[in-house]
């Protein structure tokens, strides 16, 4: 997945917010130990979202800089 | 021709008509503003805490000004503005808040010029976007989709089984009412993403394992999602990347189970963020 980032990355130069945030995302899971879903494989499975993986999201957020992750402030008008 | 007067003196000595402080509201130099109030923080980097400002302001228009702001009048001010007792009006104009940062009138005009754009694009774009979700507008998101083969018979026979469901005990009876975090939670998702936050969870193709021990309903399926769940999710809600849009969301999430899961199955993605880097991602994946 990296690999097709970083390849998209270099077709198109122009910096893009998503590609950072999955770059943030990449480098937040990587060291996490995995084992290959293939294709064929638990086939119609749904995605299992754990509170561990929105955890990730807010740290690669916070990975992007100032303006990745939101202030608390702007929630807390809410 | 007479000597200029420094601008000191002339905000100082403030013999001039009232019309006059109707076009330039704020007119105090940095003497006047005392040491303990600094400038707001919408001058100084933060742009999302601007936002919450003029946020509070566009959901309470009434109390925004006169509270907050009211320690900010110095007594020059004050002496000057002869009429502002009679006129609250113009007593609120003249409160604005003060930016110590300005060395001179001209500066401080400006300053006050581009905080009153601000505010105007702010009171026309965040309530729009953002503001409360009203009840008609929640019956709307709510609501199943309309479709002439769904009969009354589907509709009664589905009825029946939410009637006897265990999922409905639960979330009519006590222990969902005590579930503060819960409520919470979902209103901050109506409001930033216009849907219920088990959109995600239908559309999208993602399952909620929030807990990974039996409980006495499967809670995988659930409404009822755990603390930790919402907690650490409420904080993403306000990120301006997904632009409110549930779709963009959940395909973050979803980037983060495949990475995380090593997911070598085909993603069918969709590029809901109108983002050329998502389009150029669809093609490959």
């Amino acid at each position: 997945m990296k690999e097709l980032c970083d390849a998209v990355h270099e077709r198109d130069n122009r910096p893009s917010r998503f590609h950072q945030l999955f770059m943030a995302i990449w480098n937040r899971q990587k060291t996490k130990p995995k084992k290959k879903i293939l294709d064929g494989e638990l086939k119609d499975k749904p995605y299992l979202l754990q509170p561990q993986d929105i955890s990730t999201i807010a740290a690669a957020l916070d990975d992007m800089g100032p303006y990745g992750m939101p202030s608390p402030m702007s929630l807390s008008a809410s | 021709m007479a000597k200029r007067k420094p601008a000191h003196s002339r905000t100082a000595s403030k013999s001039a008509p009232v019309k006059r402080q109707a076009v330039v509201p704020v007119l105090n130099t940095p003497a006047a503003v005392p040491s303990n109030q600094s400038a707001t923080s919408s001058e100084h980097g933060n742009p999302l805490s601007s936002d919450r400002s003029d946020n509070q302001s566009a959901e309470h228009p009434d109390d925004d000004s006169a509270a907050a702001e009211a320690p900010q009048v110095t007594p020059n001010n004050a002496g000057t503005s002869t009429n502002a007792e009679g006129n609250k009006k113009k007593a609120k104009t003249e409160t604005e808040p003060v930016d110590s940062t300005a060395d001179t009138p001209f500066q401080q005009f400006f300053l006050e010029v581009g905080r009153a754009r601000e505010k105007e694009f702010n009171s026309a774009t965040l309530p729009t976007r953002y503001g409360t979700v009203s009840e008609t507008e929640l019956d709307a998101m709510l609501d199943g989709p309309k479709d002439s083969r769904w009969t009354d018979a589907d509709e009664a026979e589905l009825m029946s089984k939410w009637n006897a469901s265990q999922l409905r005990k639960d979330i009519e009876g006590k222990k969902y009412n005590s579930v503060t975090y819960l409520r919470r939670f979902w209103k901050r998702f109506l409001q930033f993403m216009r849907a219920p936050p088990t959109d995600i969870l239908a559309d999208f193709y993602i399952q909620i394992d929030q807990f990974g021990k039996k409980d006495a309903i499967d809670r995988s399926y659930s409404p009822l999602w755990s603390g930790n769940l919402c907690n650490t999710f409420e904080p993403l809600l306000a990120c301006d990347l997904w632009q409110g849009n549930v779709s963009t969301l959940a395909m973050v999430l979803q980037y983060a189970i495949i990475v995380r899961t090593d997911d070598r199955r085909q993603w069918p993605l969709e590029n809901h963020a109108g983002e050329f880097f998502i389009d150029y991602l669809v093609l490959e994946v």
